[in-house]
């Protein structure tokens, strides 16, 4: 089928239909993109449960160590949540550095 | 073997107790050892003939050699190059033990905090000498960082301490949840080869696709492993 035979309309379609792919593609994040932003997506889920898990060791030894459960404990499950969210921070800090 | 962790026992091969202390010879011993010797063997057999022009089994060692040595030196810089002997040797561990965890009757220790945390540590260690060494009492900028008044104190220092501690966690998290995930994950599978009879076949295909996928990761996650590592080592060489 040569071109000629195509009406104009048609070949207008397929002109749109071909820009509208490119943006979509564009837009689209390929296999390996995908695998990496799930990288880290974990990466701050292991961030924010890293802190807090750390916070709770430290608190709980600091309180055997000075025998006064559980204010320790408590205290430090506070900074642990605070430092994993410090984690995060830096984390998508750092993948925003990476993406520009 | 229907329950899907039971793959994650450890299971005494010779018993060895020091006074209060079992230090026993395990199935996760065992494979850590078969890790480091298919590494010994792999890398003997392809650098035998060590010729200009790499064989198949030479261009292998040595594009594995490259991979490490670029990675290492994207990440830290050419000054981290003096601990390449350390991060390659932690790259290829994870990865063999990864991989060896896929073949039937294995044993995968990266799916245990213990082994995986203890590497972890190391790499903490390793992070808070150099930081030491390079920077004397500077080091102390790393828990309070420049800028901040000294009336903060208490709050930052607790919380940038944490930070520091938990990244070795948050890797160790990491790679043990990936490994824990996909052996689950094959074994229910599995499970449901034997239980449907004929059409047992959609599993099985399914759990051939999914090993071929977690192939993959057992790679993937040991290069991540060795990339986070490698920007733990770079926050100690270089940081603010």
């Amino acid at each position: 089928m040569n071109s000629e035979n195509i009406p104009e309309n048609l070949q207008a379609l397929e002109a749109k239909i071909c820009r509208m792919r490119g943006v979509e593609n564009n837009k689209s994040l390929s296999t390996s993109e995908y695998v990496s932003a799930a990288g880290v997506g974990v990466q701050i889920a292991a961030d924010l449960l890293a802190g807090v898990l750390v916070g709770a060791g430290v608190g709980y030894v600091l309180d055997m160590i000075l025998g006064v459960r559980p204010i320790m404990l408590a205290v430090f499950l506070l900074f642990g949540g605070a430092a994993g969210f410090l984690n995060v921070y830096r984390t998508v800090k750092n993948e925003e550095k990476k993406g520009k | 073997m229907s329950n899907p962790m039971e793959q994650f026992n450890i299971k005494t091969i010779i018993p060895i107790h020091i006074g209060n202390y079992d230090i026993s010879f395990t199935n996760s011993s065992l494979f850590m050892l078969l890790a480091v010797a298919a590494c010994l063997a792999l890398f003997t057999l392809c650098l035998r003939k060590r010729t200009i022009v790499p064989e198949k089994g030479q261009a292998f060692a040595e594009m594995v050699y490259g991979f490490v040595h670029g990675l290492v030196k994207n990440n830290v810089g050419a000054e981290g190059l003096k601990y390449f002997s350390f991060i390659f040797s932690l790259f290829l561990f994870v990865a063999f033990g990864n991989v060896l965890g896929l073949f039937p009757y294995a044993f995968t220790f990266t799916s245990h905090v213990a082994a995986v945390g203890t590497l972890s540590l190391l790499a903490l260690l390793f992070n808070v000498v150099i930081g030491i060494k390079k920077k004397k009492w500077g080091y102390i900028r790393t828990i309070m960082p420049k800028g901040i008044p000294w009336a903060l104190a208490p709050l930052v220092m607790p919380i940038e301490t944490i930070s520091l501690l938990s990244k070795p966690f948050s890797l160790t998290i990491r790679l043990v949840a990936n490994m824990t995930v996909g052996h689950i994950m094959l074994k229910i599978i599995a499970g449901f080869i034997v239980a449907l009879g004929v059409a047992g076949v959609v599993p099985l295909l399914f759990d051939a696709v999914i090993i071929v996928f977690e192939l993959f990761i057992a790679l993937l996650q040991a290069f991540i492993y060795t990339v986070l590592s490698c920007i733990y080592l770079s926050d100690a060489i270089h940081s603010h």
